[in-house]
């Protein structure tokens, strides 16, 4: 049987992974990085680029190049987030016909999945390349906050880019993983994870190998990046002020000044100041502008402390959700190349009041936690076990809107949970069970999941029958529903496949098309 | 010193002592089987009939687990008939207690699975399957004692143990292997495992299961007993009766065992033979057939069982002495009179150290095959070893006289009489 390798599914960059010997470890790709930008490309002659080389002409070609399209997976075309990346992506999204967004890049429209199918491949290609054998099987890391819809396209990009997912895992959870197998010790542990899109919070505690989640938070948009929009837009304001000349409207200068910022930014987690220089940014009737400008940490730190402060707030709610106290925290983990930053670091130092834990990659620590998770499934490594949680509360609508839960969230699976309900007319024959996920109390701001009909309730005064609706998660996320009239013990119950935003056929297309495509370069 | 099956002894109950870890210990699966009979509520008279060992090996197990405190005496068998000098023997007791005299046996062992459900076929051991079979029929039991925990165990202490049963039950463990009916018992297991974990260690939920633990008051007189349950109480007013139509479906299902015990034992498999009479015994735990069949049977499983753990011992050299020496041992178990196990044990106990005991096994050999030389000549040598050379010399004399072609035991002989001789020159 071929190996299972993990994959981190990152907003800007994804790294793969495999167990070797036993140990995780991250397989660089041709050009000797250990991660590739989860970007893609299709160039001006028509050809296909992904990681490094998309990258890399990505300047020249702002129009064709997508990235972060991990921001738009599973959601729907009018939601705010889409809409958000509409504004500040130079690539075109599209609404499609499942009112999902799509890209439309080199004249050709993309659904989400596919792009991130294509960044799968890749990394699946690279893990080929290096252990010289083919590879079938892959555990995927996602953002915690990710529902189910979005974890479904996650696997549909994998079957899209010919692997079989075994388990979709949350990124702080692998990261947790990767640390409980370097330290064998009881403890609660915080996974603070700023990327370069998502941004979570998680407390686990760790035990004789168990990793249990206690709680876990966090935002799908927030990340490196908008430190990095941070500095363009000052930039742009100040070149606005300085030269008399507006920016925002020409893609590739912001292309460029994007890229200059992301590299001052970094430089600024070990220098005090960094030279952003952009020569032939613009030209007007006087000829050719630059932008010469020094950033300073100061300045940037100036920039970005409210959006440092925002997680805060979001880590005290999830220390409180996890019934701790920040100072029980044994260790603080930071993952994602954000945490690089000294202000990051600095906030979480205070807020937990130790300094945090060095010596795991924070690039890398996600995947080898997915790779550790493979090896736990398939009986190479069983050290390990991971408690899984439900990321998003579960219940049904009822009257008045409101949201009934069943099944909170952080719950461990597999789980079974059941209550008992009424109706609400008299004679009421039927009952519509509305299954739903998400936090809100309103039912219609929570995803809908799926809905069925229970009827033939014995007609009887309104708040006498009683209907027993029980959920029950198994092992590997998949959702049932039941509602049961205890008084005739009539039963109705479904199944929700999580779906995604395509159907079995498309998919199916998608794959024969990327073969084809595949048989044309070999070609 | 009085036998234990008669008198008070026979009257005493046993329970498991409060800090004792019954995995902790090295039990062979019939002194498992024997523990797990052990529940705080049938005197040791009856776990002589239902232990599933001999009687007499029923004593030895109770005897060393009393001595080493693995179990301790819960109380005195409640007065209700009449006094123990006046009790009839065995077989006549067991008829009384179907009339009613004593609380019975219990019918339904929590742990008796049915077997027939263990698929050599699948990618799980058998030990696996048991043991998910086993938690499976004691789902229904309390929370704590579904964690494995004391009623008063710490938060700590409830969460370690649920960690622990994760490891054992969570479906992730089996990913993918072929396990077939056990995945939908393990999804069972875990989710009460989870339901456990979730209700104990939220404090309010746990004063709540604890309310309804103890909605039945302790017996009067108290003490380190555990409370009995509802049932348990009831039992022990009045006489339990079983309905006659429950009754004939057990004793057709016990029958069913014992058919299968039968064919097994022409089979020559003793030890499933064993465990199927065992399974038939707690259907119809009074037919005496089945008891009988049960103490031939079971004492030629252990006869087995011992020859292996022989063949086992006798295979080994001496760097793994001391396992061997724990194999005799356990040999001993299943046939303490055996004379050249005890003679082997006390060879084993003398190249350990372990004086005492090689004076034990030695002698006891030369006690049951007085008429063997080599025995002698293993008493000599722990003599020897204990300072005392006049009992070493004699046991070496008889050893000599026994086995005029010993040259062992002369060569040893020769080395201690110099002594002698000089002690006699003076």
């Amino acid at each position: 049987m071929s190996r299972v390798i993990g994959i981190d599914l990152g907003t800007t960059n994804s790294c793969v992974t495999v167990l070797d010997n036993g140990q995780p470890t991250v397989i660089p790709n041709t050009g000797g990085y250990k991660t590739t930008p989860s970007m893609f490309a299709i160039s001006q002659d028509g050809k296909r680029l992904v990681g490094h080389l998309a990258k890399r002409q990505a300047i020249t070609n702002s129009k064709n190049t997508v990235f972060a399209a991990k921001r738009l997976i599973g959601r729907r075309f009018d939601s705010p987030e889409v809409q958000k990346s509409i504004d500040l992506c130079p690539y075109e999204i599209v609404r499609g016909p499942n009112d999902d967004p799509r890209i439309k890049i080199g004249g050709k429209t993309f659904t989400c999945p596919e792009i991130s199918g294509i960044i799968l491949r890749e990394m699946k290609r690279v893990a080929e390349e290096y252990l010289g054998e083919p590879v079938q099987e892959a555990v995927i890391t996602v953002p915690a906050y990710f529902n189910d819809t979005q974890r479904q396209c996650t696997k549909d990009a994998g079957k899209i880019a010919g692997l079989e997912v075994l388990r979709i895992i949350n990124e702080p959870t692998a990261a947790a993983m990767a640390y409980g197998m370097q330290r064998n010790q009881d403890e609660k542990i915080a996974v603070y994870d700023l990327g370069g899109g998502t941004f979570d919070i998680s407390i686990l505690e760790l035990s004789e190998g168990v990793i249990e989640v206690l709680a876990t938070a966090g935002h799908t948009f927030l990340g490196g990046e908008d430190f990095d929009r941070r500095i363009v837009g000052h930039l742009v304001e100040w070149f606005e002020q300085a030269e008399g000349i507006d920016l925002r409207t020409d893609t590739m200068a912001l292309q460029r000044l994007k890229d200059a910022a992301e590299k001052a930014k970094c430089d600024l987690s070990i220098r005090e100041s960094s030279e952003i220089n952009l020569p032939f940014i613009a030209s007007d009737a006087q000829g050719p502008r630059h932008l010469n400008y020094e950033l300073t940490r100061d300045t940037l730190e100036g920039l970005v402390s409210d959006i440092v402060d925002g997680t805060l707030k979001t880590v005290e709610a999830c220390v409180r959700d996890a019934g701790v106290q920040a100072q029980e925290i044994d260790q603080v983990v930071l993952v994602g190349g954000q945490t690089r930053m000294p202000l990051v670091q600095k906030a979480a130092t205070d807020f937990f009041g130790k300094r945090p834990h060095k010596g795991v990659n924070p690039d890398e620590v996600v995947a080898l936690g997915a790779a550790i998770q493979g090896g736990a499934l398939v009986g190479k490594d069983q050290n390990v076990l991971l408690l899984d949680v439900t990321p998003l509360s579960l219940g049904i609508a009822t009257y008045g809107g409101h949201f009934a839960r069943l099944i909170e969230r952080n719950t461990t699976v597999p789980v079974s949970k059941g209550h008992n309900f009424t109706t609400t007319r008299d004679n009421q024959s039927a009952v519509k069970i509305r299954v739903l996920q998400g936090e809100s109390e309103n039912a219609s701001d929570n995803d809908l999941l799926g809905e069925f009909v229970l009827s033939g309730i014995r007609p009887a005064p309104k708040g006498e029958p009683e209907v027993e609706v029980s959920f029950d998660i198994d092992a590997n996320g998949i959702v049932s529903v039941s509602a049961r009239d205890q008084a005739t013990g009539k039963e109705q119950s479904i199944t929700v496949n999580a779906t995604g935003t395509l159907s079995d056929e498309e998919i199916s297309q998608i794959i024969e098309d990327n073969e084809l495509y595949e048989v044309q370069l070999k070609g | 010193m009085s036998e234990p099956g008669e008198g008070d002894e026979g009257r005493k109950i046993l329970g498991l002592s409060a800090g004792c870890d019954p995995t902790a210990l090295q039990l062979n699966p019939a002194e498992g089987f024997l523990l797990s009979r052990i529940d705080g509520q049938t005197p040791w008279r009856l776990l002589r009939e239902i232990g599933g060992l001999m009687p007499e090996e029923v004593d030895l197990c109770l005897e060393t687990w009393l001595a080493r405190g693995i179990v301790d005496v819960a109380g005195l068998e409640e007065k209700k008939e009449p006094p123990p000098s006046q009790a009839p023997p065995l077989e006549t007791r067991s008829e009384r207690s179907r009339d009613g005299g004593a609380p019975p046996a219990p019918h339904e062992p929590p742990e008796a699975i049915d077997e027939s459900q263990i698929d050599r076929d699948l990618d799980l051991s058998a030990e696996v399957q048991r043991s998910i079979l086993e938690f499976e029929a004691r789902l229904h039991r309390p929370y704590h004692e579904l964690l494995g925990v004391e009623r008063n165990a710490d938060v700590k202490q409830i969460k370690r143990a649920y960690f622990n049963l994760c490891k054992d039950y969570h479906p992730d463990r089996y990913f993918r292997r072929k396990i077939g009916d056990h995945a939908g018992r393990l999804d069972r297991i875990f989710k009460k495992i989870l339901e456990a974990y979730e209700l104990l260690s939220d404090p309010t939920t746990r004063a709540e299961v604890e309310r309804s633990l103890d909605a039945v008051p302790p017996p009067p007189g108290g003490g380190p007993q555990r409370p009995l349950s509802k049932l348990e109480r009831l039992r022990q007013r009045m006489p339990f009766k079983i309905p006659e139509a429950v009754m004939n479906e057990r004793r057709a299902k016990a029958a069913d065992f014992f058919d299968a015990a039968r064919f097994a034992m022409e089979n020559q498999n003793y030890v499933e033979a064993a465990s199927s009479v065992r399974l038939a015994i707690a259907f119809d735990p009074f037919n005496d057939e089945y008891k009988k069949a049960f103490a031939e049977v079971q004492g030629k499983a252990t006869e087995m069982r011992a020859g292996r753990l022989l063949e086992e011992a006798e295979g080994m050299d001496s760097s793994r002495m001391k396992e061997a020496y724990r194999l005799y041992e356990e040999t001993l178990l299943y046939r303490p009179h055996d004379p050249a196990v005890n003679d082997k044990a006390a060879e084993l106990a003398l190249e350990m150290g372990e004086l005492d005991k090689a004076f034990e096994y030695a002698e006891r050999a030369t006690l049951h095959s007085p008429q063997v030389g080599r025995y002698h000549r293993t008493l000599a040598r722990v003599y020897r070893s204990k300072s005392d050379a006049g009992h070493a010399v004699r046991e070496l004399q008889n050893a000599i006289e026994l086995d005029p072609g010993d040259e062992e035991a002369k060569k040893m002989l020769d080395l201690l009489r110099p002594r002698r001789g000089a002690r006699g020159g003076n």
